[in-house]
């Protein structure tokens, strides 16, 4: 695979605050890259960087191999959309689109015949005759889109785009823009603190926490195999037991010793955590069934529809709440223990997994 | 049946239709009457006498008095375009750049609308008069002194009203128009001056309308060959104010509400309900 964008070495700081703190990443050619992380993490400040909207205090930004660091922001190959879309409110929907080929020299008839062809790919055609404030949320949205795609950049970056919009909208852009990826061809790079957005349209995903990277990985790995603490609770519900890697190899959890996970490469009595997500996790009532690795009292039960989350209480404290969900295969909500009720948990083996920070 | 008025419909309240109709009346019934005896049938014009116009035959038939009309007006066109272009250079510096002594330089701008007229007035007066501006130049160029009054105070008034509309401008349009291509020039061109044009259209309505009827700084800057209509009508007014005077006032006043509903009609209709 050949390489869209490369940051290396990238710091930056506004003031006191360190926004960036040596960065680096390579992003390869078609790839749909997703920076994850909560809100002032430097996501932002990396995309625009990469847009040449800002400047780094150190480090090199390579677009296509060729270092951009001198380039300015209106002669690099990227174009961006806004998350307040920016449309320029005195402008056709046409011209708005046209626009970055007009100022570039192309001439009015090839730039609108592009212009349409663009708004053709968002599924606007006939929309160009309109004003910005004609249009709706979604249809703004598209416009933005085609604007930034109809100088057919070599990488498009798009900051929070989804996060203007209704839940129901977000949904069908969310399969748009992957499509609409998969047809330009173009790599696309999305800034996004919605972790189910950026697990459903990426295909990797690098997850932040105040300037620095914590995680890059596909999405699978990215939840099933998480780098440390963090990563494994930003993305989804996750249980953490405090554990200890014992001589053999093993972690083991403090006050559950049914609680164990093979870990590798960690030396013997270091302090680690052993993650369990909800989901993976089975619970039957107590008895007639083999003891599981934990033993609780079911505290509390979170309807949510699809699923229903459970609270097991194993042990006293703020520690020893379990979470435990359960998808809700059957349509009567009794067949599941309700509160109150014994049960023991159970999980694979593999299921376990050591962070070691 | 008879609904109460709701909470919030204070027009259906009876006193505070009468509050509204007291306001009305206190702001326009001067107004209301110099115009009404514009059309009065009497020298004296103290008491009613009858309709004529009459007296607006005999206004344009004053010779001094077109004139000075004619002054007044090519001095509000000249000193509103080059008022315009300066305050919007200033307001766009102001906002765009950050430099040593800003606030101060904000503070200076705004100076000329808070100093006393008068003041002003005096100093023009000494300011062209140490510096030697001849008084005897050929007639355009013989009003270049109260011009260049005009400007002095009407260009901070477009500054001001510039520079509010640009705190309200959303910086992402301009960073979408430079990741399109746009250099420096063109962000100004596409983006930034459309965004002003409101703005600037009511500056420049203010700068008109403050040039049009400005009397004390114009006193202090015309000479016996550049009398403005607002100082011409003082001159007659102090012979005897005969309904000529009504007359000629009227007209100022048609002139300039006709070029403010023109404005903002041009603008409305250049921007369909677009959000400010």
């Amino acid at each position: 695979m050949t390489e869209a964008v490369r940051v290396g070495g990238i710091c930056k700081r506004f003031g006191a605050v360190t926004a960036l703190a040596e960065v680096s990443l390579r992003i390869e050619a078609g790839e749909f890259f997703a920076l994850l992380g909560p809100s002032g993490c430097g996501k932002s400040t990396l995309l625009r960087i990469m847009a040449g909207l800002e400047h780094p205090d150190q480090g090199s930004v390579f677009i296509d191999g060729i270092d951009v660091g001198r380039t300015p922001a209106n002669r690099r190959p990227v174009n961006m959309v806004f998350q307040s879309y920016a449309l320029f409110p005195h402008m056709s929907v046409r011209s708005n689109v046209a626009y970055g080929l007009r100022v570039t020299g192309t001439g009015r008839a090839e730039a609108h015949e592009r212009a349409e062809a663009a708004l053709g790919l968002v599924r606007l055609t006939g929309y160009g005759e309109r004003m910005p404030h004609q249009l709706s949320g979604g249809e703004s949205q598209r416009v933005a889109l085609a604007r930034a795609l109809v100088k057919r950049p070599r990488v498009l970056l798009l900051d929070e785009p989804l996060s203007a919009l209704d839940a129901r909208l977000r949904d069908e852009m969310r399969l748009e823009l992957v499509t609409l990826q998969k047809t330009v061809g173009i790599t696309f790079i999305i800034v996004t603190h919605d972790q189910e957005e950026a697990l459903s349209m990426a295909d990797r995903v690098a997850v932040m926490e105040t300037g620095r990277i914590r995680q890059v990985a596909p999405p699978a790995e990215l939840y099933e195999a998480p780098a440390d603490r963090f990563v494994a609770t930003f993305i989804g519900q996750v249980n953490l037991f405090p554990a200890t890697i014992g001589a053999d190899g093993t972690a083991q959890a403090h006050p559950f010793p049914g609680v164990t996970a093979r870990a590798r490469g960690i030396g013997a009595g270091r302090q680690v955590w052993i993650a369990v997500r909800p989901e993976k996790i089975t619970m039957a009532p107590r008895g007639g069934v083999p003891a599981g690795r934990l033993s609780g009292v079911v505290e509390e039960v979170v309807y949510r529809g699809d699923l229903s989350v459970y609270l097991v209480r194993c042990m006293a404290g703020p520690d020893g709440l379990v979470r435990v969900s359960r998808a809700n295969a059957a349509r009567t909500a009794d067949r599941l223990p309700g509160p109150g009720t014994e049960v023991v948990l159970d999980w694979a083996e593999d299921c376990a997994v050591v962070l070691a920070s | 049946m008879r609904i109460p008025p709701g909470p919030l419909e204070f027009t259906r309240r009876t006193w505070i239709r009468l509050v509204l109709l007291a306001t009305f009346a206190f702001l326009y019934a001067p107004i209301a009457t110099l115009v009404a005896y514009s059309f009065n049938d009497s020298r004296r014009n103290i008491v009613w006498r009858g309709f004529t116009t009459r007296y607006y035959e005999r206004a344009m038939a004053n010779d001094g008095l077109v004139e000075a009309f004619g002054n007044s007006l090519l001095i509000a066109l000249a000193a509103t375009v080059v008022s315009t272009v300066l305050g919007a250079m200033t307001a766009y510096a102001l906002w765009r750049f950050r430099f040593r002594l800003k606030p101060l330089c904000e503070g200076v701008v705004v100076l000329p609308i808070v100093i006393p007229e008068i003041c002003m007035g005096v100093a023009m007066l000494v300011f062209f008069a140490r510096i030697g501006w001849p008084g005897d130049l050929p007639w355009p160029i013989s009003l270049s002194r109260i011009t260049i009054a005009h400007v002095t105070f009407c260009f901070p008034f477009v500054a001001v009203v510039a520079r509010a509309r640009l705190s309200r401008f959303n910086d992402e349009l301009a960073e979408a128009a430079r990741d399109l291509g746009a250099g420096e020039w063109a962000v100004l061109r596409d983006v930034i001056l459309p965004h002003m044009r409101p703005g600037l259209v009511a500056g420049a309505l203010l700068a008109f309308t403050l040039s049009l009827d400005d009397f004390v700084i114009t006193f202090f800057t015309s000479g016996p060959d550049t009398v403005t209509f607002p100082v011409k009508i003082y001159s007659m007014v102090r012979f005897s104010v005969t309904p000529e005077v009504n007359a000629a006032s009227t007209v100022l006043i048609a002139v300039t509400v006709t070029v403010t509903v023109v404005a903002m009609w041009l603008q409305n209709r250049t921007r369909p309900g677009a959000a400010p």
